[in-house]
């Protein structure tokens, strides 16, 4: 079930009311409850026989949970959260990376002229595991450093993993940050509901028109077959895939965001227009935080992050971004992108270092060398995307080499294409209280006006968009 | 390029509130908001509706379903707003 389409307004119109219905009744269990079951009816849509797998990784996090409360301040807790994490990490390793590994182990046998084969299974990538993965480890973890006070119920548990806006996508939600939520029930008179609309229509608008339109229109075409087009076109295509993969992803933590408002529950951001970003760290800050900010608590501190400096301050970040490539597929050109990331972070870091301590702070530097830095990262970080979109390495390759071939022209970028560009760029500068001032136009229009006014977009983005909702492009993550 | 657009306040990884500054409102507004947009989706995209119907997994309950929305889409298009969306969507979809 895809959240922009007819199936999921049925799913939440019918949900929506069972939820809030509990809470009036004062049936807290109640309603989360009839929150779960939504949630495995949202994922046994794709796959009813994967839906097992994530109560499987909410068993084995709930289990591990109650483990460590019980051997708190012991020596066993550190095993049983090693213990746990390791589980967490083969379950994942295995549904996304078994593959791939035993190609690359067959591959290297052969060049080694041994026969022996590893043999491949088709295993089914089941959808949001990463994200389900990750959110089981933060459980596991946050109960560890004492960040969530205590252990939860197994209906607790379930609720946090299994939540069906962030369970397929994300955000990565903190089980320190939403675990208590649960303690009580939602509050039916303060609901965010001006914030979950302009989310839900605004997200809705970023996916079925930009993106869609976007994808399917320039970058699909030029990512297919790079050799076919030349400068103009793959330039652009570069920059549309900047642009559709900002709109799809931060559409759908959008739509999550204001789907789980309007059910009364809190999601943090998820992005921060990306695209201003001055330097690569800025744009790690606002650029899929949720997941930014997990590697950083449960993986760059964990190796040492900065704390011993010089060389091991590197290589953590290299490692950190490696395997945040690793963490969007098994694919050599995830590595290299992670590698990319990693490496550039580590420079920056060099240079910062070394500067000399009369040079002036970012917020202090003339608006020019400002506006320099913006471009130069925005166009290092759409470089980088060359290898996340292509479908393999030798594909970006070919993309790379074409961007310099200046003899074809152009036959798919059109002034609508530049226009949408154009747009997605745009967004990035808007003030950083559009929300709140769109929140507050909001409050001056009555509850009938909203409702007119949202069926009217939704009308307006059907005729607009294109046929049908192509699956978000993390989904496949 | 103004200022007031490359100046942003710097925040902490992961920590950000949405929330903050946004005004709360009712849950029960919601219902409302939702039943009103779904009765203008109803009206004038009855032909979404019933294509929709068409793509549900074959039964006698689905075929019903189906059915009904099949003579929905006559009515609104006979009535004219099913038809004026539709001519919309045929002249402005780009693909």
């Amino acid at each position: 079930m895809v959240f922009p389409t007819l199936s999921f307004l049925l799913f939440y119109i019918v949900v929506w009311p069972l939820s809030w219905g509990a809470v009036l009744l004062g049936q807290h269990t109640l309603h989360k409850l009839v929150i779960i079951g939504a949630s495995y009816f949202f994922y046994a849509f794709w796959n009813w026989k994967l839906a097992f797998l994530l109560f499987t990784s909410v068993l084995l996090n709930w289990g591990a949970g109650r483990l460590i409360e019980r051997h708190r301040g012991t020596p066993a807790q550190a095993r049983i959260v090693t213990v746990a994490v390791a589980l967490n990490l083969i379950i994942l390793a295995f549904f996304k990376y078994f593959g791939w590994f035993a190609e690359e182990m067959n591959g290297l046998l052969r060049g080694l002229g041994l026969a022996r084969e590893i043999p491949l299974f088709e295993i089914v990538l089941p959808v949001g595991i990463s994200f389900f993965t990750f959110q089981g480890i933060s459980y596991i973890v946050d109960l560890h450093r004492g960040d969530l006070d205590r252990a939860r119920s197994l209906i607790d548990v379930m609720f946090f993993i299994s939540f069906f806006p962030h369970l397929v996508a994300g955000p990565i939600v903190r089980a320190a940050s939403f675990l208590p939520q649960l303690d009580r029930p939602p509050n039916p008179q303060r609901v965010f509901v001006g914030l979950g609309m302009l989310l839900i229509l605004w997200g809705v608008f970023k996916k079925a028109v930009v993106a869609h339109w976007l994808a399917l229109n320039l970058v699909d075409k030029a990512f297919f077959d790079p050799t076919a087009y030349g400068t103009v076109d793959l330039l652009a295509a570069v920059y549309g895939y900047a642009v559709q993969i900002y709109c799809d992803f931060s559409a759908y933590s959008d739509i999550a965001i204001g789907v789980a408002a309007l059910l009364g529950y809190r999601f943090q951001r998820n992005f921060n227009q990306p695209y201003r970003a001055e330097t690569l760290g800025d744009f790690w800050r606002r650029w899929h935080m949720s997941l930014s900010s997990w590697l950083r608590d449960y993986l760059y501190i964990p190796l040492g992050g900065n704390r011993a400096g010089g060389w091991r301050t590197y290589r953590n970040l290299l490692l950190t971004m490696l395997l945040g490539g690793i963490w969007h597929g098994a694919a050599w050109k995830f590595v290299i992108w992670g590698a990319l990331h990693g490496g550039m972070l580590g420079v920056e870091r060099f240079l910062s270092n070394n500067a000399s301590k009369a040079s002036l702070a970012p917020a202090d530097r003339p608006m020019w060398r400002r506006a320099i830095a913006v471009l130069l990262i925005f166009h290092f970080v759409c470089f980088c995307w060359i290898f996340f979109r292509a479908e393999n390495v030798a594909r970006a390759l070919e993309v790379i080499a074409g961007l310099g071939d200046f003899t074809r022209p152009s036959t798919l970028l059109t002034p609508l294409l530049a226009g949408l560009i154009a747009l997605g760029i745009a967004v990035q500068f808007t003030p950083a209280d559009l929300l709140q001032r769109l929140d507050g136009l909001y409050q001056h229009v009555p509850v009938w006006g909203v409702g007119v006014t949202t069926g009217v977009i939704l009308l307006l983005l059907e005729i607009i968009g294109g046929d049908g909702t192509a699956a978000f492009i993390y989904f496949q993550f | 390029m103004p200022k007031a657009f490359i100046n942003n306040a710097d925040t902490t990884l992961g920590t950000q509130e949405l929330e903050q500054g946004m005004h709360p409102g009712r849950a029960a507004d919601v219902l409302r908001i939702a039943l009103i947009a779904l009765v203008l989706l109803l009206i004038f995209n009855a032909s979404g509706l019933a294509r929709w119907t068409q793509n549900l997994p074959s039964n006698a309950a689905t075929a019903a379903i189906a059915e009904a929305a099949s003579e929905w889409n006559d009515q609104m298009q006979n009535l004219g707003p099913a038809k004026l969306f539709d001519h919309l969507r045929e002249k402005f979809k780009i693909n």
